[in-house]
């Protein structure tokens, strides 16, 4: 009776005390987060078509050519730091599903010039997959793209499963292809 | 006193004219500015630049934000409204593209929140002092009933 009686004399307290903790506990969540992340509205919608000239001049890349397997498009440049962190995993990736038609993957070489791209493939290792040109990053906008390295995952049907934005690890590459339904 | 003031006049009236005068690109451009340029500048100011922490895309020189202003300036060219170019570019960067938060839906809660907040808080103290003050008179009238008491007694 004591114990109720104290609570109905101060239950404003308590619920100003439990705002103010709900309050920091906001603040506190927010702490960790990427201040920069922006979420993608593209995820769950088809990806925007493109119909870009070949890295090395030797057609177009679209991406209707893919259609009926799922697709990895990933947004690099040779003046991307972060793009050489993840090169050798796309290297990997590429030889991997070269000769299968489980995943394709497609380079959009964003906003670089060609001799840079070409300078750096052959520093770095070529890619096992054609690379687009979007010189002036128009496709990069359709995209959504903000940040270098940026790499969209895409279902049989041509819809966007995941995005990731900042060089790929190997976990990411294997938690996305699960999310593509493929196994490892 | 008056020499100073004339002086100053003198003074203003030449930096107008070699202000007026001046060859540089960026007042001949500001003279200039189309109606596009304008209407450009009204919706870059409400897009939120996505590579810049909380500037808008008018205000960024970054090379994105550079581009949405020309992408602004084409579509705009291309007689699309404002609205539509607005929608073209949250399709593509979500509302976290947009400089104020839309309105309508669970986004009034963002608007509202602080007023409700505000009211909620206003609400409590006024309570408070309402009935601190009725406990105060409550006590004030018991001592004098008390007083009361004892002057009989």
């Amino acid at each position: 009776m004591a114990i109720a009686e104290k609570f109905r004399s101060q239950w404003w307290q308590i619920t100003l005390l439990a705002a103010l903790i709900g309050i920091m506990g906001l603040f506190f969540a927010g702490l960790g987060r990427d201040v920069s992340f922006i979420p993608s509205p593209l995820i769950g919608r088809a990806a925007p078509q493109f119909v870009l000239p070949e890295l090395g001049g030797k057609g177009e890349v679209t991406l209707a050519q893919f259609r009926g397997a799922p697709v990895i498009v990933n947004f690099w440049a040779s003046w991307c730091a972060a793009c050489s962190q993840e090169h050798d995993l796309l290297v990997q990736l590429g030889q991997r599903f070269a000769d299968s038609n489980q995943v394709r993957l497609v380079g959009i070489n964003y906003k670089d010039s060609e001799s840079g791209a070409l300078r750096f493939q052959a520093k770095r290792g070529a890619f096992p997959y054609p690379s687009a040109v979007d010189r002036n990053g128009r496709v990069g906008l359709d995209f959504g793209v903000y940040g270098l390295p940026e790499t969209f995952f895409l279902d049989d049907t041509g819809k966007v499963i995941a995005k990731h934005v900042g060089p790929l690890t190997a976990r990411l590459i294997a938690k996305n292809l699960a999310q593509l339904g493929l196994k490892q | 006193m008056m020499r100073v003031a004339n002086v100053f006049a003198v003074v203003t009236v030449f930096a107008l004219v070699a202000i007026d005068g001046s060859s540089s690109p960026h007042c001949a451009e500001l003279q200039r500015e189309q109606p596009v340029e304008t209407e450009m500048r009204e919706i870059a100011q409400n897009l939120r630049c996505p590579v810049c922490q909380g500037q808008s895309v008018y205000d960024s020189n970054a090379d994105l934000a550079q581009q949405m202003k020309q992408t602004i300036r084409e579509k705009l060219n291309a007689g699309e409204t404002p609205s539509q170019i607005v929608a073209f570019f949250k399709a593509r960067y979500g509302n976290y593209v947009l400089m104020a938060p839309p309105r309508g839906g669970l986004h009034w809660g963002i608007w509202l929140g602080p007023f409700v907040l505000v009211l909620i808080g206003g609400g409590l103290v006024v309570w408070r002092v309402l009935r601190s003050r009725q406990q105060i008179i409550a006590v004030a009238g018991h001592s004098a009933h008390d007083d009361m008491e004892r002057l009989e007694l």
